[in-house]
């Protein structure tokens, strides 16, 4: 394969990328032009392709790992919400032990890393991050949430991360069913709900079981004992189990992929700050 | 520039920002390759400052070809940049095209020899045009800015077999510190092969077959370093009318059996006569010292130094008597 710009020390290594990658699954491979996702992104790829769940998947073969320099290339991805997974793929003289720091500094970034092994395959040292999830805005410290939340919420999160954004609001969404389960029983039996309301069906569908919630709450009589609940907590919390039908189903091209990222992105903050706020509620009034 | 009659007329540039993607690679450049080392280094300068000194490109039709700066047109695509500052001069004559290349890395970065070699022909066949005559190692020298010895060394690399130029080529894709077979291998070999078939010319009976066999010892280090293929030069030219059928026989023996090395064979032949001639030739140059000297400027401290070397030859000459 003629590369127009990288050095033929290199081009053996994409070579064998290529192909391994393409076994992978990645197919539409191009050499060393403009991304496609946006010609405008600081860096040409050795190769970019795609996958049938329509991510780009850019390998830029390099002497040495060096993650800093592709810093400017995924911060313009991430904040641009691209569906791009970057890898960097290393030749085969490249040991494990002299990537020591950089290899911390790339899976920081999300970019993954590859190189050859001996028998002239692709290792995968680690796997990159979608950079259209990167931008996660994570939380920075437990604040009013005890131990055994603040893991729940930070493995959600790593989930997220690690390139499961289905199951890390599919696992939010759940702790945050069950707590608003629990709140709704606990108030209902303290007569914290309109005197004149029936009781609920608390193990039916969780939608119904938010909305008489939402109807039937005094928030008044919570602010009692919870001084920061209002009544929009139970609003947000409906609207959010609502958003979780617009992301199940798979996307057909890369501008949905890109847009479902995003959604998915956006989902999961929202449902992790709304799960936090409950927390605080559940702590005070000792839920179990 | 050589500066002669036939010479380019000097030309002014004009400098623009050309479009990265409007930039081919001049099919004359003699650099091969680019090493990532190197354009890593670029990159990172380049990302964090730009394109501080223009390249040199000339436009034919709609694209622009280069004329120095490859590396940093490299550099610009990778990191996906519009444009590059450029002088843009005029199309150069072919000639033109490849001395310019020569004269401006001349002052620059050291060039792999073989890179510089492979261009060589062309530039001596369009200077012979140009100066009516074939180009001797001086005109070459002075069209290219390379000195002459370089020259020279590039005469040895291209009239080397292709497939040894690929050997070359082949290693010298790898980084400086992972070639197993340098360029300075072959030109040490090629100068000793010279001097062998000069002085013996029944020695070596098929001299591509003699390479080909050499090569192989080097690449199982019966040849440990490229130096000592001049002991091979040495026994050649030291080889008086007595020692010759040894000599012969020595250097075959290199050639032919695996396990016997340039060492041993000069140990088993010519060794003793060379230090031999080395003292003579000494003695010579201390017997002529000696001669300037009158006996009042004999120092104390030299007069000690010809007593112990007296001393030492009274025992030599001595020994011999006896």
């Amino acid at each position: 394969m003629p590369y127009p710009f990288l050095s033929p020390e290199l081009q053996e290594t994409a070579d064998l990328a290529k192909k391994y990658f393409a076994k992978r699954g990645v197919s539409h491979f191009a050499c060393e032009e403009k991304p496609k996702v946006d010609p405008t992104l600081p860096l040409r790829p050795t190769w970019q392709g795609n996958t049938s769940s329509h991510y780009y998947v850019y390998l830029d073969v390099r002497q040495l790992l060096r993650a800093s320099k592709v810093a400017d290339f995924v911060t313009k991805c991430a904040t641009r919400g691209y569906p791009v997974l970057l890898w960097i793929v290393l030749p085969k003289n490249v040991g494990p032990s002299s990537l020591g720091k950089e290899l911390k500094d790339a899976r920081e970034l999300g970019v993954g890393v590859a190189r050859v092994i001996e028998d002239d395959t692709i290792l995968e040292v680690h796997q990159p991050l979608a950079l259209s999830l990167i931008a996660l805005r994570c939380l920075s410290g437990r604040g009013a949430l005890t131990k055994v939340q603040w893991v729940a919420v930070t493995d959600a999160e790593r989930k997220f991360l690690a390139g499961n954004p289905d199951g890390a609001c599919q696992d939010v969404g759940q702790q945050l069913e069950d707590v608003t389960r629990k709140f709704a029983a606990h108030s209902f039996a303290l007569n914290w709900w309109n005197p004149n309301a029936n009781p609920p069906n608390f193990d039916g569908n969780w939608g119904p079981l938010l909305e008489r919630l939402e109807q039937d709450i005094l928030p008044r009589q919570v602010q009692a004992r919870c001084p920061d609940f209002k009544k929009q907590h139970v609003t947000t919390v409906r609207h959010l189990a609502g958003l979780r039908n617009a992301v199940s189903h798979p996307p057909k091209n890369a501008k949905e992929r890109r847009e479902r990222d995003e959604k998915l992105r956006t989902m999961f903050e929202s449902m992790r700050d709304a799960l936090v706020d409950w927390y605080a509620f559940a702590r005070v009034l000792k839920l179990k | 520039m050589p500066v002669t009659d036939d010479a380019p007329k000097k030309t002014v540039g004009k400098l623009d920002n050309v479009p990265v993607d409007k930039i081919r690679p001049n099919p004359e450049n003699p650099r091969l390759f680019f090493r990532p080392a190197e354009l890593d280094t670029l990159q990172q300068s380049i990302q964090d400052k730009g394109v501080l000194v223009p390249i040199s490109v000339y436009k034919d039709g709609a694209e622009y070809f280069l004329i120095d700066g490859e590396r940093r047109w490299r550099c610009a695509s990778k990191l996906n940049l519009d444009t590059i500052p450029a002088l843009v001069q005029p199309k150069p004559e072919p000639l033109d095209n490849l001395l310019l290349m020569y004269n401006i890395h001349a002052l620059r970065e050291q060039w792999d020899t073989l890179t510089v070699a492979l261009k060589l022909p062309t530039i001596n066949k369009l200077l012979a045009v140009r100066l009516g005559r074939e180009p001797t190692e001086a005109d070459l020298a002075e069209a290219t800015g390379q000195p002459r010895g370089m020259i020279r060394k590039c005469r040895l690399l291209t009239a080397l077999p292709k497939k040894h130029q690929n050997v070359l080529l082949h290693e010298l894709k790898k980084p400086k510190a992972k070639q197993e077979i340098g360029e300075e291998f072959y030109l040490e070999m090629e100068k000793s092969l010279k001097v062998i078939t000069r002085i013996l010319p029944k020695a070596l009976q098929d001299i591509d077959e003699a390479r080909d066999k050499l090569l192989a010892k080097r690449r199982a280090g019966q040849i440990v370093a490229n130096i000592d293929f001049r002991k091979l030069s040495k026994m050649a030219r030291a080889a008086t009318p007595d020692v010759f059928a040894a000599v012969t026989k020595a250097i075959r023996k290199v050639v032919n059996d695996e396990s016997y090395s340039i060492d041993q064979a000069w140990e088993a032949t010519v060794s003793s006569a060379v230090a031999e001639h080395d003292i003579v030739v000494r003695t010579d140059a201390l017997l002529a010292k000696l001669n300037e000297l009158s006996p009042d400027r004999v120092d104390v401290e030299l007069r000690e130094k010809l007593e112990e070397l007296a001393e030492r030859l009274q025992q030599l000459l001595g020994a011999e008597g006896d």
